[in-house]
């Protein structure tokens, strides 16, 4: 029994919770905006015009991370990524509406974060640890 | 009212309420990254207008800092030039063997080419299409946000009072039919309505506090003329157009989920109808006007759009006036079966056709038509459908069979 423990313990760890990865909406520092209900998060990554003291806010979405992009989908949007595609191009054929900028890495993300206050971002948690330029304006998903 | 899409895959929806309950728990997990003055300002008031953010109250009715000053990020987030085509084509069949109310569309290939340009609040938008028949600009128009939400458009635009062409546009492959009921049919298509306005087009929407949104779009422009059995709008392009009349439209919808996987609305519009070789002698202009309804609904893997339109067409003579009156409807049906497959029913009908001065001008229109059809998704952008059905024109009934590839290319 005993020589059963170690590898049962051992297969215990290997296979035990892993650290859980935080998808949250993040913001320039000193962007006006303290607060988002998850109903405006959607809307403003459906492409509908979502303000803060009368400026229109800039949703960003960063692509590359399977992990991310299936957590954004489900949690975010709340559809397929086709859907969601359609839906952003029927905004675009409707209004001209540009859909949200798109980034390819998480430094691109916080570059455009620091640049433009109005933006708004999901990334992962754990990213922006110790990055005193952005901060978190709601937790949208934990994995 | 479900906060979420009913297309939504089931799998997915525990997971969204999961996100939603810990976006509403959220707290002080990241009050590291927070800034700590942040907490006070956290229930500012949302205000009734377009989708607002929550902001420190003592910014609310003030510009941002300098340090934040919008042309920057207008320059560097609100310019782009977008690119969207769309390829059509479709082979239709109708019993009566003449293709005579296809529009000599029996073998038909078409092309769209949708640009939109942004930088800072202008907005530029065109939507040309090329046919096997026609070359035509369908909308060519430029813009001003004037508030986030709120757009004024200059140019040929779309006229707001059919929600299903301001929900399709031109663009056939995001409709899953492979043709649009004959009340909403394109002016060179055989429509009867007026579809397209030279002129000015505002479009503005709002949050309510619940989270619905309310939009308005209303235009004033120049309507099309009646010329030989056909609409003729406004031509970009075209030599030379002549004199019109004005044309007015509204719609207003009710978006009670906010983001418009529901959406009911009210539809208006008035156009005059200039008469040129119209095929009635004496006959000056015609004032068209319309009220309709529509609703557009999600229940689950299914999706219903339907619209109930009542229409009065006055003849101005000169020395007379008459007038007379339709009313036109359509239920249309969707069943999504899986990712790739889904199928279609439509019934449509325009009541007070028969015995009509106007409808007689365009003898081609559909009055009565009863379809079904099966759309398979190819790959990410493309689609083959198959649609059959019975109509009936005038008093002529026959059978329809349509085959369609569409694609999009963004």
């Amino acid at each position: 029994m005993r020589r059963l423990l170690a590898p049962l313990l051992l297969f215990l760890l290997a296979v035990g919770p892993t650290q859980a990865r935080d998808l949250v909406l993040v913001v320039r520092t000193d962007s006006p905006v303290i607060e988002m209900d998850s109903l405006t998060v959607r809307k403003l990554f459906m492409g509908f015009a979502v303000a803060a003291n009368t400026h229109s806010l800039h949703a960003l979405r960063q692509e590359g991370d399977v992990n991310l992009d299936r957590a954004f989908l489900q949690a975010v949007v709340g559809m397929s990524e086709d859907q969601y595609g359609r839906r952003l191009l029927r905004m675009a054929i409707k209004q001209g509406r540009e859909p949200p900028r798109t980034v390819t890495s998480t430094a691109e993300m916080l570059l455009a974060l620091h640049e433009d206050p109005l933006a708004i971002g999901c990334m992962w948690a754990d990213q922006i640890l110790g990055n005193a330029d952005v901060r978190v304006v709601r937790l949208l998903w934990r994995d | 009212m479900p906060l979420f899409p009913s297309v939504l895959k089931r799998p997915f929806r525990p997971l969204i309420w999961q996100a939603t309950l810990l976006g509403i728990l959220a707290p002080a997990a990241y009050a590291s990254t927070t800034p700590t003055d942040a907490a006070p300002a956290a229930h500012a008031a949302h205000t009734a207008h377009t989708a607002q953010a929550t902001v420190p109250t003592s910014t609310a009715s003030e510009p941002l800092p300098a340090a934040t000053a919008l042309p920057h990020s207008h320059s560097h987030v609100s310019s782009g030039l977008n690119l969207v085509g769309f390829l059509t084509a479709a082979y239709s069949r109708d019993g009566s063997g003449t293709a005579q109310y296809l529009g000599g569309k029996e073998g038909h290939l078409e092309g769209a080419l949708l640009v939109t340009y942004g930088q800072g609040p202008f907005r530029f938008l065109s939507e040309a299409v090329l046919t096997t028949k026609e070359q035509e600009i369908e909308r060519l128009q430029v813009g001003i946000e004037a508030r986030p939400g709120t757009m004024v458009w200059l140019g040929r635009v779309h006229q707001p009072s059919s929600y299903w062409n301001t929900e399709f546009h031109h663009g056939q492959y995001l409709q899953n039919s492979i043709t649009r009921p004959a009340i909403e049919a394109w002016e060179d298509d055989g429509g009867i309505l007026t579809q397209h306005v030279a002129g000015l087009l505002f479009e503005t929407e709002h949050s309510l506090h619940n989270g619905s949104t309310v939009r308005l779009a209303t235009s004033a422009g120049l309507a099309p003329a009646i010329e030989h059995g056909t609409l003729q709008p406004f031509s970009v392009t075209g030599s030379p157009n002549g004199l019109r009349r004005a044309a007015f439209a509204l719609r207003l919808d009710f978006l009670p989920d906010g983001i418009g996987e529901q959406a009911f609305g009210l539809m208006s519009g008035f156009s005059g109808l200039k008469a040129r070789n119209a095929g009635l002698t004496d006959l000056d202009h015609i004032d068209q006007t319309t009220f309709g309804v529509y609703g557009d609904v999600h229940v689950g893997e299914t999706r219903w759009l339907a619209s109930v339109y009542r229409i009065r067409n006055r003849f101005d003579y000169g020395q007379r006036l008459v007038s007379e009156h339709a009313t036109s409807w359509f239920l249309h049906g969707e069943w999504r079966l899986n990712e790739q497959w889904m199928t279609y029913a439509r019934h449509e009908s325009t009541l007070g056709t028969r015995g009509s001065a106007y409808f007689q001008l365009y003898p081609g229109f559909i009055s009565e038509r009863s379809i079904v059809g099966a759309r398979r998704e190819l790959g990410t952008h493309q689609a083959l459908s198959v649609e059959a059905g019975g109509a009936r024109a005038n008093e002529h009934r026959f059978t329809e069979l349509r085959l369609q590839w569409s694609a999009l290319f963004h």
